[in-house]
């Protein structure tokens, strides 16, 4: 077996810059994330995040963008055309619902806007992949502390939502607030007994990989 | 007087004929040891399109019966395989067979392949003369005619009922198209990336089941498909893109016994899998900006130049600033297998911020970049159906004919001048005229004698 020294570009975590709304909302959920990668995975990560603005041709230099908020959201012509073509050339978006709250402003208005640029989101099984391709996850997604703190809808989401094509997650949809839940500085990690940023991990090597 | 006259006409009718019969018996002699004996063979069109041993059968009294030196046919048809084994065979074995062309038989031939991925066409290639229509049928009846043939032709099939013949006036080839059978799989060898990522969904898109094992972290890995260990019966090919460790003996092996490799960008650097890459990468040359917009997409790749290897062949070249070309892919033979060699370190930005075309453009790149690498599904079986075909040659019999036997004689060279002539295989006849053949001499001359004899008795003569 021969080694070589890793070759490949590093892989950047990029948040969605949208016109409406509050799309940065949770500002520590990148570092946090980054801060699991490299913990966790051999994969070459670079230490910083970026923003793109989801209505530029330069989000396709990020093939997984996430995008979160609590504000109504409603893409503009350009971000609506971008997207689209994001997702056709084969990038996936992580959208996760900073309310927590299916009746929420955030939720409605980003099922619509995905609905009309990639197609219905459908309940994602339980046994995806998506809950195997680094940690496993038996139950499906991770509950977050945020479900059931009083505030959003106060429940439980079971599942999560996706669009999916040709066998691969295009969108990806959660009402689960991971937002919140990822959202603090990763030196505060060591207080957790399980590090609750895991399935993170497993979103990001999934983009990679599949 | 009268009797007196008469006795000794027939004394000199003996003689004249035993005369005659020396000669021609010192003429044979001579002849024997100056020309060889030529047979011409005029062989019935029954047994010239005789596919199995019949026909075979039918030549071997004809030519016990004559036994020549050289035979030449008068064909008015191409014969079938198996006469052409046989007659070629008999060339081979010390009787030379010459031929004159009757066969208004036109330089026909055909072949068919099928590239090795999943969905490719049947390519149907035919070679011809301008001089007649050409027609394309299977067992299905007649799918194409061309009116006016052209030296060379094509026809992509999405499939035929076998056999596929084409057939121009009197001749036709025939062949049974390889099968459009389930493709093996891929076998791709990256680091967890874009790379990885994009060119895998580029393969599972264009149809080939891709198996991988992507190392994600020290002890754990993500797994494409099903990988198993490298082995022809399931592997077609393998791409290697960026990884960190390959097992380059297994690869070496793969490759030697048939297998196809297709090195991606940084690839080209493992030291191990020196010994079979096409080419060398030398230095980085940087993507040209907005190129990736452009009618010219690669150039907004970053790639390695390449230093093509001594045997290899460049398939593609990209232009470059420089003002020479840059090999694009590169392909060699190593053993039985294919390697080719792409510069490029990261094809996923051509799809994701190329045009909208790009991700059509990225898979067809990356598609036939395994069909380099991977030979074309079996050469055309023979028609099993037909014995004539189950020879080698089906796919140009004329062409096969001449390799055989030679080129046909023109007529006046065949024109005989040699001493002994069949016809259609009924009974021989020379240039010497039957009544002087030496039997009738001898009774002549038994009969002459006789009279003469009885004659002189008669007289009461002894």
């Amino acid at each position: 077996m021969s080694r070589l020294p890793t070759l490949s570009a590093p892989f950047v975590f990029a948040t969605a810059q949208y016109e409406s709304g509050d799309w940065d909302s949770a500002p520590l959920v990148p570092a946090n994330l980054i801060d699991s990668l490299a913990r966790y995975t051999s994969l070459p990560v670079r230490p910083q995040g970026v923003t793109v603005p989801l209505g530029s041709e330069a989000a396709f230099q990020y093939p997984l963008l996430y995008l979160t908020g609590h504000l109504p959201v409603r893409f503009t012509a350009r971000e609506t055309e971008v997207l689209k073509q994001y997702l056709e050339r084969g990038g996936m978006l992580f959208v996760d619902d900073h309310n927590h709250d299916v009746d929420g402003a955030f939720n409605k208005t980003a099922r619509e806007e995905i609905r009309r640029v990639a197609g219905p989101l459908l309940p994602l099984p339980n046994t995806h992949e998506l809950y195997r391709s680094f940690f496993v996850f038996e139950n499906g997604p991770p509950t977050t502390s945020h479900e059931m703190n009083g505030w959003g809808d106060n429940l439980v989401h079971e599942q999560l939502d996706a669009v999916v094509k040709d066998g691969r997650i295009r969108v990806l949809f959660s009402n689960k607030d991971y937002s919140s839940e990822w959202s603090f500085h990763p030196d505060n990690k060591r207080f957790l007994s399980v590090d609750n940023t895991r399935f993170g991990v497993n979103i990001v090597v999934y983009a990679l990989t599949r | 007087m009268t009797r007196l006259l008469f006795e000794r006409l027939c004394r000199a009718l003996a003689f004249a004929a035993l005369l005659t019969a020396l000669w021609s018996s010192l003429r044979a002699g001579v002849g024997a040891e100056q020309t060889p004996r030529r047979v011409l063979l005029s062989l019935p069109d029954a047994i010239v399109a005789e596919t199995g041993a019949r026909g075979v059968g039918a030549l071997r009294p004809l030519l016990a019966a004559t036994a020549p030196d050289t035979t030449v046919l008068t064909l008015e048809l191409v014969p079938s395989a198996m006469m052409r084994a046989a007659l070629g065979a008999m060339s081979a074995a010390g009787t030379p067979v010459l031929w004159v062309d009757r066969t208004d038989a036109s330089g026909l031939a055909v072949s068919v392949s099928r590239s090795a991925v999943p969905g490719a066409a049947l390519t149907v290639r035919a070679s011809a003369n301008a001089s007649g229509a050409l027609v394309l049928r299977d067992a299905g009846g007649v799918l194409d005619s061309v009116p006016r043939a052209e030296p060379s032709l094509s026809w992509q099939l999405a499939g035929a009922s076998p056999p596929l013949v084409v057939q121009q006036g009197k001749s036709a080839a025939r062949l049974i198209p390889p099968d459009s059978t389930e493709p093996k799989r891929v076998l791709v060898i990256a680091q967890p990336g874009w790379e990885g990522k994009f060119v895998v969904a580029a393969l599972e898109e264009s149809g080939w089941l891709v198996d991988g094992r992507l190392r994600v972290s020290p002890s754990g890995s993500v797994t494409l498909g099903a990988p198993e260990r490298l082995d022809l019966e399931r592997y077609a090919a393998v791409v290697v893109l960026d990884s960190m460790s390959v097992d380059a003996g297994a690869l070496r092996t793969f490759v030697a016994r048939g297998g196809g490799l297709v090195f991606g960008g940084d690839a080209l650097q493992i030291s191990a899998l020196a010994v079979l890459r096409p080419a060398r990468p030398t230095l980085v040359r940087g993507a040209i900006a907005g190129a990736l917009l452009s009618d010219d997409p690669r150039a907004g790749l970053e790639a390695w130049e390449l230093a093509v290897a001594p045997g290899a062949v460049v398939l593609q070249e990209d232009r470059s600033d420089h003002g020479h070309r840059e090999p694009a892919l590169v392909a060699r033979r190593v053993g039985r297998g294919r390697v080719v060699a792409m510069p490029y370190r990261e094809t996923w930005r051509w799809r994701m911020q190329g045009t909208d075309n790009g991700a059509a453009e990225h898979r067809r790149w990356w598609q036939g970049a395994l069909a380099a690498a991977i030979p074309p599904a079996e050469q055309p079986r023979a028609d099993t159906t037909a014995m004539q075909s189950a020879l080698p040659g089906g796919a140009a019999p004329y062409a096969d004919l001449v390799a055989r036997l030679g080129r046909a004689l023109s007529a006046d060279s065949a024109r005989i001048t040699s001493n002994t002539v069949m016809d259609d295989g009924r009974g021989p006849s020379g240039d010497i005229p039957r009544i002087l053949s030496s039997p009738v001499l001898l009774l002549v001359t038994l009969l002459a004698l006789l009279a003469e004899w009885s004659s002189r008795r008669l007289r009461g003569l002894r």
